[in-house]
């Protein structure tokens, strides 16, 4: 544009800055000076496979911004100190007045009960923290059985398996720091569990406590490790396997123009920024929901942790079910020698099985590859019934896990049933290699059945109607599509091309290069 | 010889423990000594040493059980146990122990003019298994099948009858369940009063007056004592072979006390180590916080804790999750 009089009228100012408006002349200034089209176009131009289950990772990405907000409120409030002091006389909740606790607890029950969206702010924090371990799990399971792990992916797998673990360790420390009697049960055990290994367990207990349990200092230590260190290793984390995944590129189900040469899907800009925007608003309205209707951990019920004290039917939070429920069912082995005592009950259910069971899931793909010699680039994924002995596998596994799981409630499951509790214990001991031993096979065949009934990748499920001849056979026959019914698949079609080279046209109503920007379906070459 | 001296020891440490507490009581017999409390809450004093108006004091350490029901030997004995360690005990007219120099709890004794009453009502819902004397000992059958109820005391037989859980609906069962009661609480007393007159015996039925309760002292004691059975919200959970804890959401004030004091079915006799204070501090919070929780926050999950946490943030945080991603997504 030529220098000419200083605009004056509305309609010249909109004119002066370009045919896309104050945006467009922002982000030009910003290309002048950063160059950042370039990345910027790679950033809208990224194709997002609309397929449902790959929406599963953002409910843990959203849940862990939402995680991050929630938790540098809290942060604002709590005392990470185990110093003792005097609960004022009119506190509102009337079995502290005039406790001695520490300010840990104190901090914690005093913003639930004084601060405003206090204990809003502490139920969302640890619903959400539930719901990021939750999602994690589910999407992990997707990735598992489409494959999508496979070659060239298996360091994105690495990395989601090292968030799953960090995820679970930081709710673990988080849960330790509101120092009542129920967070006070669990740094118990885990003080055991430290002390269970081998050679090296009393060291590892006093270097984690400062000393002997429970000690004036762990509050303080494991705070700064669950707000800095590891949300920061996270945060990393998360940007690496982000970062992965854009160069990468998606994987997607096989279908009609599908192939292991493109991606199928939304572009970022406009169609999925929108979508995953509104997602984290969903994400933050559940979670918002879940704080303010359903109470979680009510920590002033509890009361003050004191060492000698213990509650009956304590039980961690559900990813950590697991462990509770195998260290509950284990037999009581001990092995003394030399003057030593090695708490084999313990460091087998608590050390050594969460390292195998973390070992396996992290090396799966290499294990995967030993048996399949499967060297290939696979960017379409499987579907669980075209490969049998994984799913099975996956299957037998999230069984164990699921009694596991369910055993770490034996006592509730007694009482709630009233069933003594050691046939409780003998049932879930039994179960634990019943289950997992009879879901591989009844999960394997059930796969091949679903082969057997032909692949329908890409098309909309119809009815089959079965009817009854005169001599009573059963007859299924496959309806037609209803009216309007009949599916349609678009065609893919190249991604529009946002950025204009050359002059910027004229008039108001430029349009895009490339029309129907809002249908939907783009594919990208990789 | 290192017997004895462990016993001599015991009981040196028996009456140190109450001369603290007389020492304690003096000392500290303020109107805000209420909530003063030391991290450990091992001697709260609530009150002076005073006893009810009408009945006469007895200093006699260190027992607070009366002479009459000591055995030579001064150990304890089915007839007094459920009673605390008290260096005071306040008798009335009628000979029964009614207090132990505090208000915190009154032990009330039923009239003996129930004893007739409370015979007729034995026969027709108890004899058939207690047996015809109370001794649980049955014309046929086995002896020793069924407690014997002599010498319990009116406390153990009160709590048995207005919890519902006697008469049993299913003798055989190995723990009877709270149901709601068949007998009046009136015909409860008139079958302890019958009982007394076999062979008197304390505890009396617990009278406690709540008001003077310090909530925060209980809820420590409650922790330390009671927790690792009931669970720390009160709700009750398995124990082994069958057995329960059961929930203490129902239970009334003096059913708290008479179970601290009594020890019914597993449950320890908590006597010594709990003075009347502090049984009626804990017979308050229970009745009180964990009966009706201060449940802010929305819905509380019946104090299951992180199984129910755990299934609504599964069930329903990720649940709706997924289905607002299948909403939004593709779905084939």
């Amino acid at each position: 544009m030529t220098a000419t009089a200083a605009p004056r009228t509305k309609r010249q100012k909109k004119q002066a800055q370009g045919p896309y408006g104050i945006v467009g002349s922002t982000v030009e200034a910003l290309d002048e000076r950063l160059g950042i089209a370039k990345g910027g176009r790679t950033f809208m131009d990224k194709i997002f496979p609309d397929h449902w289950s790959f929406m599963l990772g953002e409910i843990a990405l959203y849940s862990f911004v939402v995680l991050l907000l929630t938790g540098v409120f809290l942060t604002l409030y709590f005392v990470p100190s185990q110093h003792l002091m005097k609960v004022p006389m009119n506190f509102p909740y009337k079995p502290l007045r005039g406790d001695t606790v520490s300010e840990a607890f104190y901090s914690t029950v005093n913003m639930s009960f004084n601060v405003r969206c206090g204990l809003l702010m502490r139920q969302m924090h640890h619903w959400a923290c539930d719901i990021f371990v939750g999602a994690i799990v589910v999407h992990m399971a997707r990735v598992f059985f489409t494959g999508a792990f496979r070659k060239p992916r298996e360091a994105n797998w690495l990395v989601g398996s090292t968030l799953l673990i960090l995820a679970i360790t930081n709710g673990f420390l988080g849960y330790s720091l509101p120092d009542d009697l129920v967070s006070g049960t669990g740094l118990r055990i885990a003080d055991s569990i430290m002390l269970s290994v081998p050679v090296l367990g009393s060291y590892i207990s006093f270097f984690a406590f400062g000393g002997t349990f429970p000690g004036d200092i762990v509050i303080a230590r494991f705070f700064i490790i669950h707000v800095l260190l590891v949300p920061g290793i996270i945060l990393a984390l998360v940007g690496a396997h982000l970062g992965l995944l854009v160069r990468q590129k998606h994987t997607q189900f096989p279908g009609k123009g599908r192939t292991e040469g493109n991606v199928v899907g939304s572009p970022m800009f406009p169609v999925f920024i929108f979508k995953t925007q509104g997602f984290l608003f969903m994400t933050l309205g559940v979670t918002a929901l879940l704080g303010a209707l359903a109470q979680i951990n009510p920590v002033w019920q509890f009361g003050q942790y004191y060492a000698a004290q213990i509650s009956y039917a304590v039980q961690p939070d559900w990813y950590m079910g697991f462990l509770d429920g195998l260290l509950r069912i284990f037999p009581a082995w001990q092995w003394n020698a030399w003057g030593h005592t090695i708490p084999l009950e313990v460091t087998i259910p608590a050390v050594i099985f969460p390292g195998i069971v973390f070992n396996i899931a992290m090396a799966w793909p290499w294990i995967e590859q030993k048996f399949t010699k499967d060297k290939e680039i696979h960017h379409l994924l499987d579907r669980p019934r075209d490969v049998p002995h994984r799913t099975a596998f996956g299957v037998a596994f999230f069984s164990l896990l699921a009694i596991l799981f369910i055993a770490s409630s034996t006592d509730v499951l007694a009482n709630f049933f009233h069933v003594s509790l050691n046939t409780v214990l003998i049932i879930m001991r039994v179960l634990t290699f019943a289950v997992p031993i009879i879901a591989y096979p009844v999960a394997y065949f059930i796969c091949v059945e679903l082969q057997a009934g032909g692949s329908i990748m890409g098309k909309r499920k119809i009815a089959n109607v079965v009817t009854r001849t005169e001599e009573g056979e059963y007859v299924a026959t496959p309806s037609a599509p209803r009216p309007g019914d009949a599916h349609v698949e678009l065609d893919a079609t190249p991604v529009p091309t946002f950025i204009v080279e050359g002059p910027a046209p004229e008039s108001d109503e430029a349009e895009l290069v490339d029309a129907e920007v809002d249908e939907g379906v783009r594919t990208a070459s990789r | 010889m290192v017997r004895m001296l462990g016993n001599i020891s015991k009981l040196v440490a028996r009456a140190g423990l109450g001369a603290v507490g007389v020492g304690a009581l003096a000392l500290l017999a303020t109107p805000f000594a209420a909530g003063a409390t030391t991290l450990h809450h091992s001697i709260a004093a609530t009150s002076t040493v005073k006893c009810p108006a009408g009945t006469t004091a007895t200093y006699d350490p260190p027992y607070g059980v009366p002479a009459s029901l000591i055995g030579e030997d001064a150990t304890t004995k089915r007839k007094n146990s459920g009673t605390p360690y008290s260096s005071v005990q306040c008798y009335n007219a009628a000979g029964k122990l009614v207090a132990y120099g505090n208000n915190a709890i009154l032990y009330t004794y039923p009239s003996e003019n129930l004893v007739p009453l409370g015979e007729k009502l034995y026969q027709q819902n108890c004899a058939s298994c207690h047996g015809v004397n109370a001794d649980g000992v049955l014309p046929k059958g086995t002896s020793g099948a069924f407690p014997d109820l002599g010498n319990l005391g009116p406390a153990t037989i009160n709590f048995w009858i207005t919890t519902g859980r006697m008469p049993a609906a299913d003798p055989k069962e190995i723990q009877a369940s709270r149901k709601p009661p068949r007998l009046t609480d009136s015909q409860a007393n008139a079958i302890a009063a019958y009982i007394d007159s076999l062979g008197p015996a304390v505890p009396g039925t617990p009278e406690v007056n709540v008001k003077g309760a310090n909530l925060t002292s209980g809820q420590t004691l409650f922790a330390l004592n009671c927790a690792a059975c009931h669970t720390i919200t009160g709700g009750g959970d398995a124990l082994a072979s069958n057995t329960y804890a059961p929930s203490l959401h129902v239970a009334t004030v003096t059913q708290v006390a008479e179970a601290m004091r009594v020890g019914p079915g597993n449950m320890p006799v908590f006597s010594g180590n709990l003075t009347d204070q502090q049984v009626r501090d804990i017979a308050a919070y229970v009745t009180e916080s964990i009966a009706k929780p201060t449940d802010i926050g929305g819905v509380g999950m019946g104090g299951l804790g992180p199984v129910a946490e755990g299934f609504i943030g599964l069930a329903l945080g990720v649940g709706i999750l997924m289905l607002v991603s299948f909403w939004v997504g593709e779905r084939q």
